[in-house]
Order: C-alpha cells, then sequence, then structure tokens
C-alpha cells in the first residue's frame, strides 16, 4: 500500500487517533502496551499538518511531515485506510458494502460566485460534492481557518454551508477537507 | 443600493508581521471619500506602523486591500474599519476581532518539521510536552477570540506561547 498523499494523511490521522484511544481504553492497565499519549501525539501532529495544508497545499514540507504521521499512526493506520475506503465505522472489520457508502478524501476549493446558485452577501452556499458528505469539520476562508461548529454549520443531505453571523462574498476561495460520497 | 460595510482580515504564510484586510463591502455611496483602519490592543492602545502619529491607519480608499506590516508578535486585536466623507464624519463602521498566530503557528509546524527529521525527539519529555503547551495555548488563545472576543486573555495565551518560542533554546533544546 502506498505512503498515502497529506491530503488523504488527514483522515488517517483523524480515524487512527479515535482508533488509537479505544483500543488503549480497551487494554486495560497500561493501555494493552500501546503508547497511552498516541492520540494525543496523533492530533497534535495532524493539527500541524492541516494548517499548513490550507495554508499552502503544495508545501514542499508537507510530504515529510505527512510521512512523520504516517509512522505514528502505526499499527492503526492500515485500519484507518480500511475504514475510509469502505466507510463503514463501527465496530469489527470493516466490509464493503455493495448497496453504496463509498466515500473518498476530497479537498474542495471553492470561488465564491462562480456557481449561479452563489448570490454575494450571503451567508451560505451549496455544492452537490458536499451532499451527504462526511468530516466537514474545518474550512478555510481566504486562509483563515473555521471550525465547525463555532463558525459554521454543515448540512449534510442538502450538501450546504451556512456561516452564520459571517456572510460570504464574491471572490472568496474556500477550502474544505472533507470525505466525499462517490456510492 | 446604499453601502454595506465589511471587511475581511488575513495572514500570508511567511509574512508574520503583516495584516492583510480587504474590503468586501457590497452596494456604493458616493459620500465616502476616505477610510480608517484602527487596531485596538488587549491593553486597550492601538497598534499603529512605525512612523504613524495617529491611533488610526490610513486606508486609501481607491485601495481594495491593504498591508500592514504592524505585527511584532503574535497578537489578539479588535479591528474597527470606518467609511467616512470628505468632513471626517463617520458613516459606517465595521468591527472584527482577531488572532493573528503566524508567528507561533509556524514555529509549531517547524517543530512537527524537526520531529519528521529526527523522530526520536518524541521521546523527549521537555520537547515534547512544551509543544503540547504550545499547542494548546495557540488554540485557548483562539477560543478565547472565537467564542467570546476576549482579547484580554487570548492575548495572555499568545504571550505564554511566545514565551516557549522564544525561549526555545531552553524550551526545545533548538541550540543543541
Amino acid at each position: 500500500m502506498a505512503v498515502p498523499t497529506p491530503s488523504e494523511m488527514i483522515p488517517i490521522a483523524q480515524i487512527s487517533q479515535y482508533l488509537s484511544a479505544v483500543a488503549i481504553n480497551n487494554g486495560g492497565l497500561n493501555g494493552g502496551g500501546h503508547d497511552v499519549t498516541l492520540p494525543q501525539k496523533i492530533r497534535n501532529i495532524r493539527k500541524n499538518l492541516e494548517w499548513m495544508y490550507n495554508l499552502s497545499p503544495s508545501n514542499s514540507s508537507l510530504n515529510q511531515v505527512s510521512q512523520y504521521l504516517y509512522s505514528l499512526c502505526a499499527p492503526f493506520n492500515a485500519k484507518a485506510q480500511v475504514i475510509i475506503n469502505h466507510a463503514n465505522g463501527g465496530g469489527g472489520t470493516p466490509i464493503l458494502n455493495p448497496g453504496g457508502g463509498q466515500y473518498e478524501y476530497t479537498n474542495l476549493v471553492v470561488t465564491f460566485g462562480s456557481e449561479s446558485t452563489d448570490i454575494n452577501d450571503t451567508a451560505f452556499f451549496t455544492r452537490t460534492v458536499l451532499v451527504d458528505g462526511l468530516m466537514v469539520n474545518t474550512m478555510s476562508v481566504n486562509g483563515q481557518i473555521k471550525t465547525l461548529p463555532t463558525d459554521f454549520t454543515f448540512d449534510a443531505p442538502a450538501g450546504e454551508i451556512n456561516y452564520g453571523a459571517n456572510h460570504f462574498f464574491t471572490g472568496d476561495i474556500i477550502t474544505i477537507p472533507f470525505l466525499r460520497k462517490i456510492s | 443600493m446604499p453601502l454595506t460595510a465589511n471587511f475581511a482580515a488575513s495572514q500570508t504564510l511567511g509574512e508574520e508581521s503583516i495584516i492583510t484586510l480587504t474590503d468586501n463591502s457590497t452596494g456604493s455611496d458616493g459620500s465616502v471619500t476616505q477610510r480608517r483602519v484602527y487596531l485596538r490592543k488587549a491593553d486597550g492602545t492601538f497598534l499603529v506602523p512605525d512612523g504613524t502619529s495617529t491611533e488610526y491607519i490610513v486606508w486609501a480608499y481607491a485601495d481594495t486591500s491593504i498591508d500592514i506590516n504592524v505585527l511584532p508578535y503574535d497578537m489578539a486585536l479588535q479591528i474597527v474599519v470606518q467609511w467616512l466623507n470628505v468632513s471626517n464624519s463617520i458613516l459606517y463602521d465595521k468591527t472584527e476581532t482577531s488572532g493573528f498566530t503566524m508567528y507561533n503557528e509556524t514555529f509549531n509546524y517547524g517543530l512537527a518539521q524537526m520531529m519528521a527529521g529526527n523522530p526520536v525527539l518524541i521521546n523527549d519529555n521537555q520537547f515534547w510536552s512544551n509543544k503540547l503547551k504550545l499547542s494548546e495555548l495557540i488554540d485557548s488563545g483562539d477560543e478565547a477570540i472565537a467564542l467570546a472576543s476576549d482579547l484580554y486573555n487570548a492575548q495572555q495565551c499568545y504571550d505564554m506561547a511566545t514565551t516557549l518560542r522564544l525561549k526555545s533554546q531552553y524550551t526545545f533544546n533548538q541550540n543543541s
């Protein structure tokens, strides 16, 4: 299995974080041999990676930090990749769902105003690609990181981002890393 | 259509001392001839570039954006932009509270790069606990701004993070 790219690594780390937390909790004394601070470490480095990726997706240092994060996520990274590929979550071994439920990691870049449905100086926009998306937790608006639910909300069935008291303006560059539903 | 005053503040990677303001106002008002920016710090004083004799910064009305080179370190600021007429009467104004954390965030990312290049650093308790502390202080400052526009406590968090950064030879063994 190839080493993931930085954009692929972010959700792998998010999932590895909770997988490791659960494994430590279920491991009893001393976390079943796992480093009990591993979830904290994964989260910290993942936040660093996200920060740089949102500001500068082609930054040359991203691969090195991403690969380091991948090694930090071991042994949970492989299972995290399987969970992302099949988006089944839950306990046990994820299984293929022939009825759908397939997701892929996407970094959506929106130039506000590029769609006819974008209305200048309003708090919301919709994109078809966002419909039923998962893990819409952060967005970057003109380089400023915004987090859900403090700064915005997401209506998954409608694929709608709502910026609350703030407004979007024509020309705003919005970047949203998330899991796109592909089937 | 009357003017609906608005602006956005941002920073650029590698330009930690610069705040960029962009005018996102919609509509128009022919009476507006000038624009002013106030950057109020947590202690109530105003931040201006060297050589500025007023408490405000003039933002030429013809310019959509302005780069203000003013930050010596990370700061929580209340930004007030005023749109005025030729008689200096304020016709519109807009206030935002923002945390500018490019110095400490860039440093924190650099620590992650150091760890990537030297993975055993994660076993250095002082290095790792201080990295955690740095991240928490930046996040805490951001939360103080986002949840409560609390300049005072946000600045305290940013200042503690800045101290960790500036004393990196002790906190992160950066001279070893």
